[in-house]
């Protein structure tokens, strides 16, 4: 009668959510589960920062970016004042080879001179004296006739003739700063530079040393200025020092003392202690960099920056276009110069980058790199990954690499961008570049971590189907147990002229501990009991069994009397009671003869008593006590009815009663009432059990049931006369 | 399983008397924790030779897990000399107590103060003081 599809419910267990596993855990491992990620990811972020601070304030790729951004936005040439006269292939060819007698230099700054030039800067060091001057050949003849050594010692010396032009014009000589103390024709003079602190010259770029023109000719010069440019180990020039400080003294650019000579005056190193702001030149202001040095805003090759000597020396138009520029004389014939390499990457002779610097200034176009950018590159650093660690783990796995990308490219861009209006140089680069990598170790992790969680996920699935296999198993021997040791009615002999009898029980999904038992004990009575255990499983199931055998065994030692029956049986049970269970039993000894019911109610529903077809219902009450185990020494009392013929008599357990649908309402007595009342007079007991089962089926409407059903019902007729 | 159940135990002492209030269902759910609570009080009262009462008067359902409940705490308590006494209980719970007859068991009081009085006059008195 038991459905096993009733029993078990594949779908709803599957149903079960597989990360129950409490609500504290649950927590716990949401905390640990959302740490764990993420902590690892800003160890990397960390790891990043430190190597940022420590080991990358000058890298390769922020040296890239830089190079980038001019590239992409180069300085426009506005200007048509600085004006390079080069000593190019040109002019090698019409005058000859370099290096010319000093007065053909003489003469060119003469013409330039003439021509109108604000000041005139030589970039051209003249180490040592013109061997070319007159004086010098007789040093080189073995044996000289004295006429003609005496004759060219009066002609004038070619230095004594450069000196006396440079004296003549405010020109501006170079200055090499060398890497030992030992240069040419030092000391270096005292320029005039001041500074507004004077611990700002602890701030300078320094030379041990520096390669001057000889004495004579660059103590004749109105101003010195340094060549050099900051080494960055990939030997592109990139910035030049506005004022250095050579062999102990301050020295400014060339491009600077070439300014400070067209406006006279002093230059002044401006700035608070511990950082330079800039250089002071007349009224007009450069900025620089905490160090003293200039960001050179180069512009695309620009060849009408360019003259030929050759045409100043023997082209008077030319020579007077020179006009009010800042002309410097150069080397930019091949062999002769060492080119220099730009952030544009073309490379040009040095004397183009003073020219470059001088343009910028005098268009005040300043790149500038302060140093609150480092900061602002630290935090776009921590900016960055704290988005990559906290967003990457809750974003869908597949959204990873585009935000790493779209994020770089926010950040180099606004670098970019930084640099296109400010023209402030932000190395974003070490921000993307850290982003990238706390990104994809995030990526890694959240990836790392989805698969475990998976992996997890599947074997607490496994684990949770082995468990409820486990428990199947044992609920399928729980019942095997209960509905193995229910009496069918083949073990009664026939009485059936005497008893209509009908038994069923249906165990619940999670199996109670419902029994019932009916056997003879001798040719007229018949023992039934209808029990209940306080317990579900094989706890539950194994109780019913032994209180269902000591019941048995109660009778079948000659106990006749049910009270009696009833108290060995309860002495019995509470011996084996390790659970602490209880039964509640309806145990009767009717005589088929008679309809003489004998019986003993220990907890149990009362029975129903009627007779079908009438309104009229009965209950069976008084006689007994507590539940068997309760007490183990009650003094149970027996009770009895004697039966109608035809009466009817119902026991059920209270999975009957309580059964209850979605809604949570109970079937109840009074269903169960009108139904007992709804049965035509001639109603067997196999009626009454079948309608009453499938009415309460039909009131739960699918609900699972709680609790085990069982229906006992009998219906008692006299035998007749003739069978006496 | 009928899922969570709101029931909650309180105890107080009245004399010699230890008072542990039941407000709610005692199911399934619930019925371990009323144990629980119950032989915490049972222990107590063997230990300080006091007497048990149960107030039910806050409880609207009880199944035969609670049943099971008192019973266990009973087979502590009975032959230690402590008794547990019933009270006030609504007729929903009396009726199962009825049928299943484990007033037969317990000595049911229809109300608190009478249940005192039969543990002791002090803790009645005890009890009407603080009511």
């Amino acid at each position: 009668m038991a459905d096993p599809a009733t029993v078990t419910d594949p779908a709803s267990a599957a149903n079960q959510n597989p990360e129950d596993i409490g609500p504290d855990l649950r927590g716990f491992r949401a905390i640990v589960g959302f740490w764990r990620g993420r902590a690892l990811g800003l160890v990397v972020l960390a790891l990043c920062l430190i190597i940022d601070i420590a080991f990358l304030t000058d890298n390769p790729l922020r040296r890239e970016l830089y190079d980038v951004s001019q590239q992409l936005m180069p300085r426009p040439v506005e200007s048509d004042l600085p004006v390079i006269v080069a000593i190019d292939e040109r002019s090698i060819a019409e005058i000859g080879q370099w290096p010319w007698p000093r007065t053909v230099v003489a003469d060119l700054i003469d013409r330039m001179g003439q021509g109108g030039a604000i000041t005139i800067g030589v970039d051209v060091l003249f180490l040592d004296p013109d061997r070319q001057s007159p004086r010098h050949i007789t040093a080189r003849m073995d044996d000289p006739p004295a006429g003609v050594v005496s004759y060219l010692q009066s002609l004038p010396d070619y230095d004594e003739e450069l000196a006396a032009t440079i004296a003549q014009w405010p020109v501006v000589l170079g200055l090499g700063g060398t890497r030992s103390r030992a240069g040419f024709n030092g000391p270096v003079r005292a320029f005039p530079v001041a500074f507004a602190d004077p611990s700002l010259k602890d701030l300078l770029v320094t030379f041990p040393g520096a390669d001057q023109s000889v004495e004579q000719v660059s103590r004749s010069a109105t101003g010195q200025g340094l060549l050099n440019a900051i080494e960055d180990p990939d030997a592109i020039i990139r910035r030049i020092p506005a004022v250095a400080l050579v062999d102990g003294r301050p020295v400014p650019a060339f491009a600077l003392e070439m300014l400070r000579v067209a406006l006279g005056g002093l230059l002044t190193v401006k700035g608070t202690p511990g950082r330079i702001d800039g250089v002071q030149v007349g009224d007009w202001f450069v900025p620089t960099e905490s160090d003293g040095t200039i960001y050179v805003p180069f512009s695309p090759p620009f060849a009408s920056r360019y003259v030929s000597a050759v045409d100043v020396l023997r082209d008077d138009d030319v020579a007077l276009s020179l006009e009010g520029a800042i002309a410097m004389i150069g080397l930019t014939g091949q062999g002769l110069v060492d080119l220099q390499t730009s952030p544009l990457r073309f490379r040009a002779p040095g004397i183009d980058v003073h020219a470059q610097l001088v343009e910028a200034i005098h268009e005040e176009y300043y790149i500038s790199r302060p140093d609150w950018t480092r900061w602002l590159e630290l935090a776009a650093l921590i900016a960055v990954g704290l988005i990559f660690v906290f967003v990457v783990p809750v974003l869908p796995l597949k959204a990873g690499v585009p935000l790493i990308i779209l994020v770089l490219a926010l950040t180099v861009g606004g670098g970019l961008v930084a640099y296109a209006t400010e023209r402030v140089f932000v190395d974003t680069i070490g921000a993307a570049v850290s982003g990238v990598i706390t990104g994809i170790a995030m990526l890694t992790v959240t990836l790392m971590i989805a698969n475990a969680h998976r992996k997890a996920l599947g074997l607490h699935l496994q684990r949770q189907r082995e468990e409820r296999a486990r428990l199947q198993g044992e609920l399928d021997a729980a019942r095997e147990i209960q509905l193995g040791l229910l009496p069918g009615l083949d073990t009664l002999p026939d009485i059936s002229a005497q008893l209509s009898l009908a038994a069923m029980l249906e165990p619940a999904r999670d199996v109670g501990g419902d029994l019932y038992d009916f056997f003879m004990i001798d040719d007229d009575r018949l023992f039934l009991s209808v029990g209940d255990v306080s317990g579900k499983g094989v706890p539950a199931s194994l109780f019913m069994a032994i209180s269902k055998a000591l019941c048995k065994s109660a009778v079948l030692r000659d106990i006749v009397e049910i009270d009696e029956i009833m108290m060995a049986a309860n002495a019995e049970i509470s011996r084996e009671n390790p659970n602490m269970l209880f039964v509640t039993l309806f145990a009767g000894i009717l005589n088929l003869r008679t309809g003489h019911l004998d019986y003993c109610n220990a907890g149990h529903e009362p029975p129903l008593v009627f007779t079908p077809g009438s309104d009229d219902i009965r209950l069976i009450e008084g006689g007994g006590g507590p539940p068997v185990c309760v007490m183990d020494d009650f003094p149970y009392m027996a009770d009895s009815v004697d039966l109608v013929p035809g009466e009817m008599v119902l026991i059920t357990t209270d999975g009957i009663g309580e059964a209850m649908n979605h809604d949570g309402e109970l079937y109840g007595n009074d269903r169960l009432y009108d139904l007992v009342r709804r049965l035509g007079s001639d109603a067997v007991s196999d009626e009454l059990q079948d309608t009453l089962y499938r009415d309460v089926k039909v009131h739960a409407d699918g609900a699972p049931a709680s609790d085990d059903i069982t229906i006992m019902a009998f219906r008692w007729m006299p035998p007749s006369p003739n069978r006496g | 399983m009928t899922g969570y159940s709101a029931m909650k135990v309180t105890t107080a002492n009245f004399g010699d008397a230890i008072v542990v209030r039941v407000a709610g269902r005692i199911d399934q759910s619930s019925a371990g924790d009323f144990q629980k609570e119950l032989m915490t009080q049972v222990e107590t009262a063997i230990g300080t030779e006091k007497q048990v009462v149960v107030d039910l008067s806050k409880v609207d359902y009880i199944s035969s897990v609670g049943l099971r409940a008192l019973m266990v705490a009973n087979k502590q308590a009975k032959p230690k000399g402590v008794t547990i006494r019933i009270a006030s209980m609504q007729e929903v719970v009396k009726e199962v107590f009825t049928i299943s007859h484990f007033d037969k068991v317990f000595p049911t009081f229809e109300e608190m103060p009478k249940a005192l009085q039969a543990v002791s006059a002090l803790a009645a008195a005890a009890y009407t003081e603080e009511d």
